[in-house]
């Protein structure tokens, strides 16, 4: 077990620390703060490497702290949200219980830890080289980023929802979750991965190895709705800013009933 | 394989004592569970009020009946959470001319997809009597059941869905029936508030698709997909 140094940007270094006790969930890892001329007055100069722990267990995520988290990199579980006119920010809050349901439906969850190091006073020496002797763990550490991934087991997959706090970015830790997510995928044997991006995640996901379909496929997504369509009544189905319409139901031949009498 | 802490030697009164047995708590790593403070909600177990409607619910009716000139009837019955054969479907693969892939990964994939729509044909030659009544869309022993049409997504239950492997035979193209399936599609995941709902058509298809209430690349959003250095 020693260090093994990744090759990657020329920001950011991140040394792989191979404990005893690492099982196939989780793992620590450090990463090196990117280093910023002038604006390191306040930050004490010891202070330069920061601890992370990598999990891909799901009981380790507080369903709350995730949604904190959501709200912390002003992220939205819907492609079109509603935003604030005014700063950019996500109007709704995520819901917790829908939430609940999609990541027990994401077979990949990596949720990604760290300690806070911003020590206070030297008075507490102590009290922080004991607490800098800890291992960063899930109780005792807090959720900075996060990603999953969507799959049919089988051929294809999706990776939705990676993010990292704000304070923290710029250091290699997203490219580490799509790389740990995309690990899982390919131990199962998949490896038709793609991601939605927008356009400022673009270059994130082409730094961590994505691209433009090489079949030259169009991405579509459905997006009629009240705004774009009239016509008489149709049911409609709110997601994020949208109003979209529901094709209307398609009655089934005539003079004979369905066997399952539903929808 | 755990490994002992080294402890600073001169550092011997009660505080470090209890830092220590904080430290070996802390290399337990074995029992995470034991870790999430009482206060904490517990995770990943969706609430039984939305268990029920989780899965869209199977059906199964004759979208088009058609008699022929010699009383045959044909019927193009469409299903969604029945069992699909992955032999027929790479026929009809092999028809509309995809590239083959390894039958054990569609069966997971049908297997794992959140909905499957199908289209049968199912054609009852004259003569077999009982097809004026209701039930008579149940195939029976000389009646022909073929697989014309086939439409899948994998979701998160949630927010996200995509829409693959949408294929209706060449012979039955030009009806409608390419329709009915992602409309059958796009209406079960709305009703379970499934909002983003996304696919990646060929160049060829754009335009059905666009017919149906899809936009490519709507406010810039593309998809990417990975490719191993």
């Amino acid at each position: 077990m020693g260090l093994v140094g990744v090759g990657s940007a020329a920001q950011s270094q991140i040394l792989a620390v191979r404990s005893g006790y690492s099982s196939k969930f989780m793992e620590l890892r450090w990463v090196r703060r990117k280093e910023r001329s002038g604006s390191n007055l306040n930050l004490k100069p010891s202070i330069s490497m920061i601890p992370i722990y990598i999990s891909t267990n799901p009981s380790h995520i507080n369903l709350q702290d995730l949604k904190q988290l959501y709200t912390s990199c002003n992220h939205s579980c819907h492609r079109f949200p509603k935003l604030d006119p005014k700063d950019g920010k996500v109007e709704e809050a995520v819901d917790i219980d829908k939430l609940s349901v999609a990541l027990s439906h994401s077979p990949v969850l990596v949720s990604l830890f760290s300690r806070n190091l911003n020590l206070e006073s030297s008075n507490q020496m102590l009290k922080n080289f004991m607490q800098r002797m800890m291992p960063v763990t899930p109780s005792n550490g807090q959720l900075v980023g996060f990603g999953r991934a969507v799959s049919d087991a089988g051929l294809t997959a999706s990776i939705h929802d990676v993010m990292v706090i704000p304070s923290l970015r710029g250091m290699g830790i997203g490219r580490m979750i799509v790389k740990r997510i995309i690990r899982m995928l390919t131990s199962r044997d998949i490896y038709d991965i793609a991601a939605l991006c927008s356009q400022e995640e673009r270059l994130f996901f082409e730094a961590c190895g994505f691209g433009d379909d090489i079949l030259s496929s169009t991405t579509m997504m459905y997006t009629k709705n009240v705004a774009t369509h009239d016509g008489g009544d149709h049911m409609v189905r709110r997601a994020g800013r949208k109003l979209l319409l529901v094709p209307p139901l398609r009655e089934p031949w005539p003079y004979l009933k369905p066997i399952s009498s539903k929808s | 394989m755990k490994k002992k802490p080294i402890v600073c030697h001169h550092i011997i009164n009660f505080a470090s004592f209890i830092t220590c047995i904080l430290i070996l708590r802390g290399f337990t790593f074995t029992s995470p569970g034991s870790f999430l403070k009482n206060n904490t909600t517990q995770v990943m177990d969706p609430p039984s009020t939305l268990e029920e409607e989780e899965e869209p619910m199977p059906e199964e009716f004759v979208l088009i009946e058609k008699t022929q000139q010699d009383g045959e009837i044909e019927q193009i019955i469409f299903s969604s959470g029945g069992d699909v054969d992955v032999y027929d479907l790479q026929a009809l693969c092999d028809k509309v001319g995809w590239p083959r892939r390894p039958l054990s990964k569609l069966a997971a994939a049908l297997k794992n997809s959140y909905m499957v729509a199908t289209l049968h044909s199912v054609k009852k030659s004259p003569g077999s009597g009982t097809y004026v009544l209701r039930r008579s869309y149940l195939t029976e022993g000389n009646d022909q059941k073929k697989l014309i049409g086939l439409a899948r997504a994998t979701s998160d239950h949630a927010f996200n869905a995509t829409i693959w492997d949408v294929l209706v035979d060449p012979s039955y193209q030009g009806q409608g029936l390419g329709k009915a399936l992602v409309e059958k599609i796009v209406r079960a995941l709305l009703q379970r508030d499934i909002g983003n709902i996304s696919l990646f058509a060929d160049s060829q298809v754009v335009e059905f698709y666009r017919n149906l209430g899809f936009e490519p690349d709507p406010e810039g959003i593309k998809g990417m997909f990975w490719y191993p250095r």
